[in-house]
């Protein structure tokens, strides 16, 4: 059976299933792959929840926004969920009404934890019960920020908030993030580390509880990154600048931030980038994706004191950097991506990129054989911080994290868009199918620190086939396509107030903007959806001996900086 | 290395307001060739590019320990404090920071605050 007949039955199915409730009402399709609902009460949004865990859909994002003076009246929570299989992705609109409470998902799909409590901090709208006792305010605001100030809420200027910040400043306020008072009342032993670390990394706290070495329990307390992110983009900016805020909000997937935002924006503006800059954009997507990872693995090495090998491929990742900075002409391939297109400083050098990557790749390549053969480096890393396969569901944890878990989670292969459609390259049949050929690939999906140096290597390995395939293909263009890099888009108005999702695979996972226009050709909301936000709970299950069903083996505290950079999570994506 | 240049050009910046002097009387014992200077970075609220960037000195192709610059983890008695980016939340939070003594390293307590090692607790005697 061709593909499309099964996508098209499993839509012509959940169409039937969303009928039958009577109280989803189908919106419109925004694109190819999407499909928008409405839902008014709570009790139909909690039966089409039970229906979609049923069907193996997984959460995306959750969006509050507030749409007070906008048609409907209300604030709303947009739900996106996704379907790889029959690469669906379905966006749940769900009214509030006068209330400012909403009905939580929490059974059904745990993942909403972490947005509930940022719409908590930002918009000040809290789940019903049960879940409103457990959504405490101060896990994304605190300190320097008073409680209620809800700066996402559009009926206060940014003046009144800084006026706001800077009053509850000046009388010594001080608020401690919820995690630092989230530790039981019989813990023995606390151990803070953070917020500000020892390294040259962001901060962040971590409140361990311990019994002699073995790690009891980890709470992870956030936000002290935050910057406001999305509060400044809807203070003005322009739907097609928006794409320079987007590339800071974490500095390492600088280009994949800002492809996502780029294809969201492309939506809004009915435009498509022409192929030269599909093809490029796949080419630079890919090289973030290699130089993240060696630079991941080195980090790796160097923790359990592997000094010499760690200095190797730090090397290593310079001279990625270097060839970053001489096709892109910055070292973290800022400013490339354009809605509609790419901009190049100057002509694309193809065989230059070949040439370097494949000596690097080579390099990267003798280095982390030697490691995967370590003694030594095996007994650090095999079954420790083990993220099992039913954990990762459960907590709906996204990307390389997931696929080292096991769950082959991946948006160039499950939503392909650009270079990795069909019509280009074939996606599954580099990354998924290349992969699981590998002999070491059982190893690489055991869910602990070892599984996700090894997916890591074999990802460097498969970007780079990518790479060479992508080439082929730029040298297959005609010379006057090849030139042609952008497209300029234009605002269209009667997409006011429409939603469009964007997205692209970066390197620790899917990055997801979901992006409303207004009537002044600006951002009205845009919510970034880093991978990190997902996949921060996932660090500290896998610390943690314990789950819902039951006791694990412990992690020793001297292993939680291994299990940490074996993850490699944004502060900054996270906090926003 | 546009980031770290950048980086550091914000961190003169931040430590003209944290200090009241500029960064120059501060590297000037680096200018002879004399003496070492101790760095402390802190995040005050980067998009992690600068981190990145700052990391990177230490390999073995800049290797700014050959300068006699080190970044260190401790903050007492380091020259240099070097702070990104800078505005004004941030300065605050590294100010606050300072203050209020979370730069000082962390330290294992028991419930009521009072400092204990990981070995002197008696359940680490069971395992």
């Amino acid at each position: 059976m061709p593909v499309d007949t099964v996508v098209d039955a499993t839509r012509a199915e959940l169409l039937i299933q969303l009928d039958d409730h009577g109280e989803v009402e189908l919106l419109h399709w925004p694109g190819r792959n999407q499909l928008m609902v409405q839902v008014r009460r709570a009790e139909p949004l909690r039966k089409l929840a039970v229906h979609l865990r049923a069907r193996q859909f997984h959460l995306v994002t959750m969006v509050a926004n507030d749409e007070r003076e906008l048609e409907d009246r209300s604030f709303k929570i947009y739900y996106l969920f996704s379907h790889p299989e029959t690469d669906l992705l379905l966006m749940v609109e769900y009214l509030l009404g006068r209330g400012a409470d909403y009905p939580s998902l929490y059974e059904e799909f745990e993942s909403v934890d972490c947005f509930e409590r940022e719409i908590r901090d930002l918009f000040g709208l809290v789940p019903q019960q049960p879940r409103e006792a457990e959504v405490k305010p101060g896990s994304w605001l605190h300190e320097p920020y008073p409680d209620g100030l809800f700066p996402l809420r559009r009926d206060r200027s940014t003046t009144d908030l800084e006026r706001e910040v800077a009053a509850w400043r000046q009388d010594g306020g001080n608020r401690p993030s919820s995690a630092s008072t989230a530790a039981p009342a019989d813990a023995g032993l606390l151990l803070p580390v953070g917020p500000v670390h020892a390294g040259i990394i962001e901060p962040g706290r971590f409140l361990f509880t311990i019994a002699g070495e073995a790690i009891e329990n980890l709470d992870i307390g956030l936000g002290y990154t935050h910057k406001g992110i999305e509060r400044l983009f809807q203070a003005g900016v322009h739907l097609l600048d928006g794409w320079m805020l987007a590339e800071q909000v974490s500095g390492d997937s600088s280009f994949a931030h800002g492809l996502a935002y780029c294809r969201a924006v492309e939506r809004l503006t009915e435009t498509q980038a022409p192929p030269a800059a599909e093809l490029l954009r796949g080419v630079f997507l890919e090289l973030e994706r290699i130089h993240n990872h060696v630079a991941d693995v080195a980090a790796l090495a160097e923790d359990v004191a592997l000094e010499r090998l760690s200095s190797d491929l730090s090397i290593v990742r310079e001279e990625l950097l270097r060839l970053n900075k001489r096709v892109a002409g910055h070292r973290y391939l800022r400013r490339r991506c354009r809605p509609g297109g790419m901009v190049l400083p100057a002509p694309f050098d193809g065989r230059h990129v070949r040439r370097t990557l494949g000596a690097c790749v080579d390099r990267f390549d003798e280095v982390a054989r030697h490691l995967a053969g370590r003694p030594g480096f095996r007994d650090r890393t095999i079954g420790v911080g083990v993220l099992t396969q039913g954990q990762a569901r459960r907590l709906g944890v996204t990307g390389l994290a997931a696929r080292a878990s096991g769950i082959p989670r991946d948006y160039r292969c499950d939503h392909p868009a650009g270079v990795y459609e069909q019509a280009w390259l074939d996606a599954e049949a580099h990354l998924r199918a290349g992969p699981s050929r590998e002999p070491q690939a059982a190893e690489a999906q055991a869910g602990d620190v070892y599984a996700r140096f090894l997916t890591r290597v074999l990802e460097v390995r498969s970007s780079h086939a990518v790479i060479g395939a992508i080439l082929d293909q730029c040298e297959e263009l005609p010379p006057t396509e090849r030139e042609h890099l952008l497209d300029e888009p234009r605002v269209l108005p009667e997409n006011n107030y429409t939603v469009a999702i964007g997205y692209a695979e970066g390197f620790r996972g899917d990055i997801v903007y979901w992006l409303m226009q207004d009537k002044l050709d600006g951002v009205y909301r845009c919510k970034v959806r880093d991978p990190s936000m997902l996949n921060w709970p996932g660090l500290r299950q896998s610390v943690v001996p314990w789950d819902p069903e039951g006791p694990r083996p412990e992690t020793v505290l001297a292993d939680f900086p291994l299990v940490n950079k074996s993850f490699n999570l944004s502060y900054s994506g996270n906090d926003l | 290395m546009a980031e770290s240049r950048w980086a550091l050009k914000g961190a003169s910046a931040v430590l003209r307001r944290l200090l009241g002097r500029s960064l120059h009387t501060e590297t000037l014992p680096l200018a002879n060739g004399k003496r070492s200077i101790f760095v402390r970075h802190v995040d005050g609220g980067s998009s992690n590019a600068a981190e990145l960037e700052l990391a990177l000195l230490t390999n073995p192709i800049y290797d700014l320990a050959q300068y006699g610059i080190r970044f260190v983890a401790s903050p007492q008695g380091p020259g240099v404090l070097s702070v990104c980016p800078v505005d004004e939340v941030g300065v605050d939070g590294v100010e606050q920071a300072r203050a209020s003594g979370i730069m000082r390293l962390s330290q294992p307590h028991d419930r009521d605050g009072s400092p204990c090692l990981p070995t002197h607790h008696p359940r680490s005697h069971q395992a």
